[in-house]
Order: structure tokens, then sequence, then C-alpha cells
């Protein structure tokens, strides 16, 4: 009898233990989790003289100061975008946008490189539009790239998927 | 000269032969005292060739008691299993006990030990404390070097899409931007 009790002590006492550190691991991760944000990257590809054409949609936790690189590889064209939201003092967000392009034109032998650094402070749910090739005009004959990003709290978005 | 017990017990037994065995027998003829002797030995015998078998029921019973108790002393339970053990392991054994069980009260006390804390400046900015050995450290930024410190997304851009540069890279909220309009 008092070896059963002794093992019942040390089993609850091991599961009481292990759920310590468990809640202790949450909390501190609270602070953590409460700044995250989710980014929603929209990559669209804008045919000529057309609001639609071909789109893929990404989802991505990063938490302020922590960037998220999007690549986007094309036939003749290498884009590497890196988006990175800080939180400012007066509580909006700023997202800044690093964009290189790699381009090489058919009817040139070289391939031509660009950089450029773009920064916007938005709120939280704001959707923000980059166009890492510049903005196409209405008339224009080619293909052009436009990412659409919106930042979400993903603290929010848990408590939306909790009700 | 008397024969010794032994030789009466013989003669008693048809084991001496002649001449030994008349001489004997004149012997007793003449001697008182053998002839009690041997006289008394004949008595033992035929009271033992009279008296009954002996009663082993009893012992009998007693055994049969005795091997049950072994049985079932065999058959006990691991809970009421008896477990004996020499005093000083015993004693090892709690001591052992007692310094493990004061190791991870001191452990449970410290819990900063090989763990992470946030504090929170007065200015909102917060401090994250990583408490781990060096090695751990040293493991988890070599981890960040290979694996990035960034997350990727890698899109593929359909064929036969062919792109032009049409000017400066661009950022606009979407609220603000149509297409129509000129930048």
């Amino acid at each position: 009898m008092v070896k059963r009790i002794s093992v019942l002590i040390l089993l609850v006492m091991a599961i009481f233990r292990g759920n310590a550190q468990e809640i202790e691991l949450e909390e501190a991760l609270r602070p953590i989790l409460d700044k995250a944000l989710q980014l929603n990257i929209i990559a669209r590809l804008l045919p000529p003289d057309a609001e639609q054409g071909w789109n893929m949609q990404s989802s991505k936790l990063t938490i302020p100061g922590r960037s998220i690189a999007v690549k986007l590889f094309g036939e003749n064209i290498r884009i590497f975008i890196v988006l990175t939201p800080y939180w400012q003092e007066n509580g909006k967000l700023l997202l800044v946008a690093q964009g290189e392009v790699l381009l090489s034109e058919m009817a040139e032998s070289e391939v031509k490189y660009l950089s450029t650094v773009k920064s916007i402070p938005i709120s939280l749910g704001e959707k923000v539009l980059f166009f890492p090739l510049g903005v196409p005009e209405r008339l224009h004959k080619s293909f052009n790239i436009q990412l659409e990003i919106e930042i979400l709290s993903y603290k929010d978005l848990l408590e939306k998927s909790a009700d | 000269m008397c024969p010794s017990g032994e030789t009466l017990s013989a003669y008693l037994d048809h084991e001496v032969e002649d001449p030994w065995k008349k001489v004997i027998e004149e012997h007793l003829t003449l001697c008182p005292s053998c002839k009690h002797k041997i006289d008394e030995m004949i008595f033992t015998r035929e009271q033992l060739a009279l008296g009954s078998a002996p009663d082993f029921r009893d012992s009998q019973e007693r055994g049969r008691s005795c091997l049950a108790r072994l049985n079932s002393m065999q058959q006990v339970s691991f809970w009421r299993r008896r477990v004996a053990l020499p005093l000083p392991a015993a004693a090892a054994a709690v001591l052992l006990m007692i310094i493990l069980g004061f190791s991870t009260l001191l452990l449970s006390l410290r819990s900063d030990y090989r763990s992470m804390s946030i504090r929170t400046q007065p200015s909102g900015t917060s401090e994250v404390l990583v408490t781990a050995p060096i090695e751990d450290l040293e493991r988890m930024l070599k981890s960040l070097e290979l694996n990035g410190s960034r997350q990727e997304i890698i899109i593929q851009l359909p064929k036969e899409s062919e792109f032009f540069v049409v000017g400066e890279a661009e950022m606009f909220r979407a609220a603000e931007y149509k297409r129509d309009q000129p930048w």
C-alpha cells in the first residue's frame, strides 16, 4: 500500500513539475506572441491593360524588426524584396521594403541591376502596394509585378479565431 | 569368560555358526548373567514385534500446512511482497533520495536557470534575458547563422512573361492607388 501511494505521489509531482515548466515558458513567450505580426503577401502579375492576372498568396509570421524575404524568379528577372515591419513610438507600424532587381532584357546582352529602399508608415490591416519594377502606366505594353502587403496582429487573429 | 553383548545379539540373530554357537549355548546354561541378557533381548524383540506402526498423520498434516504456506507466500502480489534490504543499502538509498529532493527543490526555486525571462523597461522596450550554458548559446547562434535569421517566400513567376523596368520602384497605400492615375 505504501509503495502504491509513493508511486502515485511521484507521478503527481512529475506531472505538476512538467506543467509548471510549460506555464513558465508560455508566460515568457507571451510578450513576444503579443507583438507577433502576420504578413499577408500577394504577388500579382499584371498583364497590360488588365486589372487581374496571375497571382500568388503567402503568409508569414514575424516579430517587429525581423525581416521576411520575398524572392521572385522569372524567365529574365530575379527580384529580391526584404520586408521589415517596425513599431514606431507613435504606435504606428513602419514598413521598410528593400528591393533588388536583376533583369536581362532580351534585346541586350547585359544585365541591369536596380536597388531601392522604401518605407511607409501604416496601420494594422492597411494594405500596401509595392512595385519593384516601377508603376505601370495604363498603356504600357509589358507585364508588371505588384506586391500587396497586409500586416495583421497575430494576437488579434488568434482572438478572432477563438471567437 | 562371558561373550560380549554384540556376540549375544549375533547369536540371537542366528548369525553365529558352530562350534561357537554350541559354546555360547553351553555358556548360557551355566552363566545366569548372560542368560538374563539374552532373555532381555528376546523380550525387547517380542515387544517390538507386537507393537503397532507409529501414527504419522499429525506430522503429515503439519507438512501439508507448511507446503501450503510456502505456496501462498510465492503467490503474493507485487505490492504486498516484502523486499529485504541490508541496512547500509537502505540508509544509502534514503540519503540519495534526500539529496535528490533538495536538488530538485533548489532547481525549482531558481526558476531563471536555463530559462528565458522578459523584462519590460519603463520606456516600453522589452529586454529578453536567456540563461543557458555558453555551449548552448554558441550552438544557437551557429544555428541562426546557418538557417538565416529571416524567413523567405520564394515565388516562381509564370514562364513566357517578359518584364521591363518601367521606372523607379514605388510603394503606396492601396487605398491611395489607382491604376489609371500616373505617379
